[in-house]
């Protein structure tokens, strides 16, 4: 189970969101690094000067003091097209695969395999928490047509929460799309824990 | 998390393995591209190379003038891992140090967790030091945590990346095993 001290902190940090751009920045500025505040209060000054100004100043604030976590989620914009986002539990049946022809492959001693296969392997075995990746990807699949990026839906399934307050919690890109899309997931959610019962 | 790419190498063969036959010369680009592929351990655009699963094409080969290879433009599909800020990870702690703990997560042996960034938690000293929080989760050697990417970092000269991490945000922490 996650640290359940998480929750109290989840009261704080929704409330934060909701509450709208002004005070997730406040709440940010508090505890963000110094330059910013610097820059911000050079911007608030020139603002002063003529009202036309403040509301740049106090778009360049927003944005110069927004949560890091919040705007820093964007794999998919870092990964060109011929790249493509597997879920740890496919991965594990990939490289499972070539482990099993390992045997073989290990007689030719010009056959030379990567370091980091072990641990990639290894890890992806740990992290895997199901044993049907088809099962997984056709649940979670049809949430691309809501909205949700391919690397957002290897993140929901390599961590395998329990609830869509989790998928909120831990994808904050979401948090701007929640009206719209927050039924499919709970759905999808659900879908899911069906999975983790017993056969 | 792990990426799936799809790579467009050039092979070279040298001479001396050109023999004749064509079934001698694909064992011989297959050999040297898994070579090239295991050696190059990593980069900063695709992350760690972990196996090459397809060899979708080779194409023509050209003749390199004053050394007399031969190099083959090939297409390949191999599985790779990278980690990217904002995304959430499970890794397993190796080293507990005062002002923070390593993490693994896959190949990246080094997964930095500091003090700062572990809202909560106490360093608690001992034989086998651990981080403890008022809620009674430990975080000490060969826990599991789930954590966010705050950073990364490539290193070039080894060739391998660094990470940043946080619990900074909910159900983030310790995980233990479910009970069954």
């Amino acid at each position: 189970m996650s640290d359940k001290g998480g929750k109290a902190g989840s009261l704080l940090s929704s409330k934060g969101s909701l509450k709208g751009k002004d005070d997730s920045a406040a709440k940010a500025k508090a505890r963000k690094v110094q330059f910013s505040t610097e820059g911000l209060e050079s911007i608030m000054s020139n603002g002063a000067k003529s009202g036309g100004k403040d509301k740049v100043a106090n778009g360049g604030k927003s944005s110069a003091a927004k949560d890091p976590h919040q705007n820093e989620h964007r794999v998919d914009q870092e990964l060109p097209e011929n790249f493509k986002c597997l879920m740890d539990c496919e991965a594990a049946v990939m490289l499972q695969g070539i482990q099993d022809h390992m045997v073989m492959l290990s007689r030719d001693p010009a056959i030379k395999i990567p370091a980091s296969f072990d641990k990639g392997l290894h890890y992806a075995k740990s992290s895997s928490k199901h044993s049907n990746p088809e099962s997984v990807r056709n649940i979670l699949e049809p949430l691309k047509n809501h909205g949700l990026t391919e690397s957002e839906i290897c993140v929901i399934a390599n961590v395998y929460p329990e609830t869509a307050d989790v998928v909120f919690a831990l994808l904050p890109s979401l948090k701007g799309k929640r009206g719209i899309n927050s039924q499919p997931i709970e759905d999808s959610m659900n879908e899911l824990a069906k999975l983790k019962q017993p056969m | 998390m792990f990426l799936k790419v799809q790579l467009p190498w050039n092979v070279i063969i040298a001479a001396e393995n050109l023999k004749p036959g064509s079934l001698m010369l694909q064992r011989a680009i297959l050999i040297r591209l898994l070579s090239d592929f295991a050696v190059k351990k990593a980069t900063k655009d695709m992350g760690y190379f972990l196996a090459v699963t397809t060899l979708d094409k080779i194409g023509e080969g050209k003749v390199r003038q004053h050394t007399g290879d031969v190099l083959f433009p090939v297409i390949f599909n191999a599985v790779t891992f990278k980690v990217f800020k904002g995304e959430v990870l499970e890794g397993v702690v190796h080293k507990v140090l005062k002002h923070g703990v390593f993490l693994r997560i896959g190949p990246i042996e080094n997964a930095y967790l500091s003090s700062s960034k572990m809202p909560g938690y106490v360093y608690v000293l001992g034989e086998n030091p651990y981080f403890m929080s008022q809620k009674n989760h430990k975080i000490a050697k060969d826990v599991v945590v789930r954590v966010v990417v705050i950073g990364t970092k490539w290193m070039e000269a080894e060739r391998e990346f660094q990470a940043l991490v946080g619990l900074e945000g909910d159900y983030l922490g310790p995980i233990s095993s479910p009970d069954m």
